[in-house]
C-alpha cells in the first residue's frame, strides 16, 4: 500500500507538467513551441518581438512562473498573469533586441517547461525611407496613405552599410495584392562601407480599400499599408437647353460630365424659386415635369459622359409665370454642391390668347396669359368698324388695376390668367369688325392688334 | 351715313362697362398616370393640374364646353366644372368619343359591344349602327353632322374613313385616308391628328398639314383635352403630354406629372 502512495505523489507534478502547454503567436495562428525557437534574424537595432501562449489544458488552475536566462539581447516585456484558469490561456511576449553582430541565445522557463530562445544578429543593410534619416526597425510599417484607384504612389527606401566591410543584400521581395517592386536595383546587390543603394515600391490600388503586404529585405520583413480611394466623379455642369429666361416657357436641363466617368455615382438636383415680386412667396407651375416637383435622382454610370436625371438623358421642366430666380443645385457624391440660376425677368404681359366674341347687345373681349410683374393696371381698347376706321369712342380706358390685385392676391397659380371684359352695345354689333387692346403692366404695354369680331 | 350713325351708339354708355373678370385659365380636362381625371389650368408651356375628380377612367374627352368618360363599366358625361350630367351602365373596355362641331352633342363608341351612344345635352341614347366592324380595328370617330357619324379603320394596314347614316336611310361609303397612320384623333372641326415620321402631324380640313416634330413614345393613345388641345398619352410610362391645334399656334407640351396641390375644386358629382 505505501509504494502506491510514493508513485501516485511522485505523478501530481508530472500532471500538472502536462496540464500547460507553450505556443507562439503568428499572425491568429498558434503554432507549438517545441525545445528551441529561433527568433529574428534582427539587425542591430532592431527588435524582434515573440507573442507567447500558455494554454491550461487541465481542469484546475495552474500558478504560472516564466523568466528567461541568458544574454541581455533577449527581454520579457509583456508579463504573464500568475495563474491560468483552467481551459483558458496566459499571454507574454519576448523581444530580440541585439546590440551587435553575432548569435544570440537564452533559455526561456515556463513553470517547467524549459525553452531554448536563438537569435542571429547578421550585418545587414539599414532600411530606411527617402527623406527620412531613421532606419527602420523590424516589422515596421511603411505607409503609401491614401491612392486614388487606378493611379500609381511610390516610395523609395535607401539601404546603407554603416558597418565597415562591404555587404551583400541577397534579396529584396514585395508580395501582397496592390504592391510591386522592387524597382530601380536589381538583387543581389554589394553595397561597399558607407556607401547605400536605393529602390522603388509601387503601390497602385484597384479598389476602393485598405491594402497590405509585406516588404522582405532579406529575412527581415517590413509591413506595407496603403488606402485605395474610389476616385472623384467628374466635374459635372448644369446646362439649359434655353439659357434664355422667360415666363411660360418649358425648357430642359442636362448634366455632361467634364470626361467619361471612372466610378458610377449618385446625387440629387433640386429646383428652388425666388421671387422677385414683393409678398409673392412662390409659383406652383415651377417644377419638374417628370417625378417629384422640384427634386429628381442624379445618377452617373461608369463610362459615362453625362449624368442621367430621373432616369432620362434630361429634364424637363416649366418656368411658371412669376419673375425671379429659378436656381438649380447639383449635389453628387462628395463633390461640392454646384448651383446655377435661371433669371425670369419682369416682363410686358404676355399674351396668349385673345378673342372677341359678338353677343346680341354686347361685345366680349378675352385673353389668356400671364403678367409675371403681378401689376398689370390699365387696359385701353380700340374698336374698328368693318372698313377698319376707329369708331367715334375712340380709345376706351379701364382701370382694372384692383380686379387684377385682388386676383393675384388669391391665385396660387402664378401670374396667368385670363380675363374677360364684356362690352354693352345699343347699336348694331355687326357693324363692328375687330378691337385692338392694350395692357399695361410695370414692365411695359403689350398690344393685340385687330382681333377680329367672331359670332 | 347709316352706318357711322350705327357706330355712334356703340359703347354709347361708358359707365355700363363692367369690370373685366378675371380668373384662372383652364385648359380642359387630362387623364393622369394614376387613371384619374383631373382639370388643366395655365397656359401652353406652363401647365397645372387640378386635384382628381373621378378615378378607374379607361377613356376620356373634352371638348369645351363638356367631356366623356369611361370607366370599366359605365359611361359619364361631366361638365366644364367637372359636375357629374349623367351616367349609364356600359359594357367593359374602351370607348372612343367624338363631339359635333357645335360642341353640344357627342358620340361614343364602344368596341366592346359595337354599339354606338349619342350625348344629346341630358342624357345618352343608344344608335343604331348599320355597319358590322369585322376584322377592322376602329381607330377613331367623328360626329361631323347630326345625321351621320364616321368611324376611322384599319384594314389591311390601310385605314379608311367610313361614313355611317345615323337615320335608317343612306348607304355606307368608305374613303381611304392616305398618309395617315395611327394612332390618330379627329376633331370636331374635322382636323385630324396623327403619328407622323417625326412627330405628330395635324391634317386641316383643307388637307394642308402641320407636322410638329416631337420623341414621340412607341406607344401612346390621342384623347381630346379642349377645344384646341389634345392629350397624348404613353401607354408604356408615366408621361403625358399635349399637343396645341390653334392654327398658327400648333405646340407639342410636356405635361407635369406630379402636380403641386392646389384646392380642391370642382367634385365630379351630381
Amino acid at each position: 500500500m505505501i509504494p502506491r502512495v510514493l508513485l501516485f505523489a511522485s505523478l501530481l507534478p508530472l500532471c500538472a507538467l502536462a496540464q500547460l502547454r507553450v505556443f507562439v503567436l503568428n499572425g491568429s495562428n498558434l503554432t507549438p513551441v517545441g525545445s528551441s525557437l529561433a527568433v529574428g534574424p534582427a539587425a542591430v537595432g532592431d527588435i524582434v518581438e515573440t507573442q507567447f501562449r500558455v494554454q491550461n489544458m487541465g481542469s484546475t488552475e495552474v500558478p504560472l512562473a516564466v523568466s528567461l536566462s541568458g544574454d541581455g539581447a533577449f527581454d520579457i516585456q509583456c508579463a504573464p498573469a500568475p495563474d491560468v484558469p483552467p481551459g483558458l490561456e496566459s499571454a507574454f511576449c519576448v523581444d530580440f533586441k541585439p546590440t551587435a553582430l553575432g548569435f544570440y541565445s537564452a533559455t526561456l522557463s515556463v513553470n517547467a517547461i524549459t525553452i531554448l530562445l536563438t537569435g542571429n544578429a547578421p550585418a545587414a543593410a539599414a532600411v530606411t525611407l527617402s527623406g527620412s534619416t531613421t532606419p527602420l526597425l523590424y516589422g515596421a510599417t511603411i505607409s503609401f496613405g491614401s491612392v486614388v484607384i487606378h493611379q500609381t504612389q511610390s516610395q523609395t527606401l535607401i539601404l546603407s552599410n554603416s558597418n565597415s566591410s562591404n555587404l551583400t543584400v541577397n534579396s529584396v521581395s514585395v508580395s501582397g495584392a496592390g504592391f510591386s517592386g522592387p524597382i530601380g536595383q536589381s538583387f543581389p546587390v554589394q553595397i561597399g562601407p558607407g556607401q547605400s543603394a536605393s529602390f522603388q515600391v509601387l503601390f497602385a490600388p484597384q479598389s476602393g480599400t485598405p491594402y497590405q503586404g509585406t516588404l522582405t529585405v532579406d529575412n527581415r520583413a517590413f509591413t506595407l499599408t496603403g488606402q485605395g480611394l474610389d476616385p472623384p466623379l467628374p466635374s459635372a455642369s448644369i446646362v439649359f437647353a434655353s439659357t434664355v429666361g422667360a415666363s411660360a416657357q418649358q425648357n430642359s436641363v442636362t448634366i455632361p460630365l467634364a470626361s467619361a466617368s471612372e466610378i458610377s455615382g449618385n446625387g440629387t438636383l433640386t429646383m428652388s424659386f425666388q421671387p422677385s415680386i414683393a409678398g409673392v412667396t412662390d409659383d406652383a407651375a415651377i417644377q419638374f415635369l417628370s417625378g417629384p416637383l422640384r427634386k429628381a435622382t442624379v445618377a452617373v454610370s461608369i463610362g459615362a459622359t453625362s449624368a442621367t436625371i430621373g432616369g432620362q438623358s434630361s429634364m424637363a421642366f416649366q418656368t411658371g409665370t412669376t419673375a425671379g430666380a429659378i436656381t438649380f443645385t447639383l449635389t453628387l457624391d462628395n463633390n461640392e454642391p454646384q448651383q446655377t440660376t435661371l433669371v425670369i425677368p419682369l416682363s410686358p404681359v404676355g399674351l396668349d390668347t385673345a378673342t372677341a366674341i359678338r353677343q346680341f347687345s354686347a361685345l366680349d373681349v378675352a385673353f389668356a396669359g400671364f403678367d409675371n410683374t403681378y401689376s398689370a393696371s390699365q387696359l385701353a381698347f380700340t374698336f374698328y368698324d368693318l372698313t377698319g376706321k376707329e369708331l367715334p369712342q375712340g380709345v376706351i380706358d379701364v382701370d382694372a388695376t384692383a380686379v387684377f390685385q385682388q386676383y393675384f392676391s388669391t391665385t396660387e397659380a402664378g401670374g396667368a390668367f385670363q380675363m374677360l371684359a364684356t362690352f354693352p352695345v345699343t347699336g348694331n354689333t355687326s357693324e363692328i369688325g375687330f378691337v385692338t387692346a392694350q395692357i399695361t403692366n410695370s414692365a411695359g404695354v403689350t398690344t393685340a392688334q385687330q382681333i377680329p369680331i367672331g359670332n | 351715313m347709316t352706318r357711322m350713325w350705327t357706330a355712334a351708339l356703340l359703347l354709347a354708355s361708358s359707365s355700363a362697362w363692367a369690370q373685366p373678370s378675371i380668373a384662372l385659365p383652364q385648359l380642359g380636362f387630362v387623364e393622369d398616370s394614376a387613371r384619374a381625371l383631373r382639370p388643366a389650368y395655365g397656359l401652353a408651356g406652363n401647365f397645372i393640374l387640378g386635384p382628381p375628380i373621378a378615378g378607374k377612367i379607361i377613356t376620356e374627352a373634352f371638348c369645351g364646353s363638356f367631356g366623356l368618360l369611361k370607366t370599366d363599366s359605365s359611361l359619364s358625361a361631366f361638365d366644364a366644372a367637372g359636375k357629374l350630367l349623367a351616367t349609364m351602365d356600359v359594357a367593359p373596355g374602351p370607348a372612343l368619343f367624338a363631339f359635333s362641331p357645335d360642341t353640344i352633342a357627342a358620340l361614343a363608341y364602344i368596341a366592346s359591344s359595337n354599339t354606338l351612344l349619342e350625348w344629346r345635352g341630358h342624357g345618352f341614347a343608344p344608335l343604331s349602327l348599320n355597319y358590322i366592324v369585322t376584322s377592322e380595328t376602329v381607330l377613331a370617330i367623328a360626329f361631323p353632322t347630326a345625321a351621320e357619324a364616321l368611324l376611322i379603320v384599319q384594314r389591311n394596314g390601310s385605314i379608311w374613313e367610313l361614313n355611317l347614316p345615323l337615320g335608317a336611310i343612306g348607304a355606307v361609303s368608305q374613303n381611304a385616308l392616305s398618309g395617315v397612320r395611327a394612332p390618330l384623333l379627329a376633331l370636331p372641326l374635322g382636323d385630324l391628328v396623327y403619328r407622323d415620321t417625326e412627330g405628330i402631324a395635324i391634317r386641316r380640313t383643307d388637307r394642308s398639314e402641320v407636322h410638329l416634330a416631337a420623341p414621340l413614345p412607341g406607344s401612346f393613345s390621342l384623347q381630346q383635352m379642349n377645344q384646341e388641345w389634345v392629350q397624348l398619352t404613353d401607354l408604356t410610362s408615366n408621361a403625358r403630354f399635349a399637343i396645341r391645334t390653334t392654327p398658327g399656334r400648333e405646340g407639342f407640351y410636356q405635361l407635369p406629372e406630379i402636380t403641386p396641390a392646389l384646392p380642391r375644386s370642382g367634385l365630379l358629382r351630381q
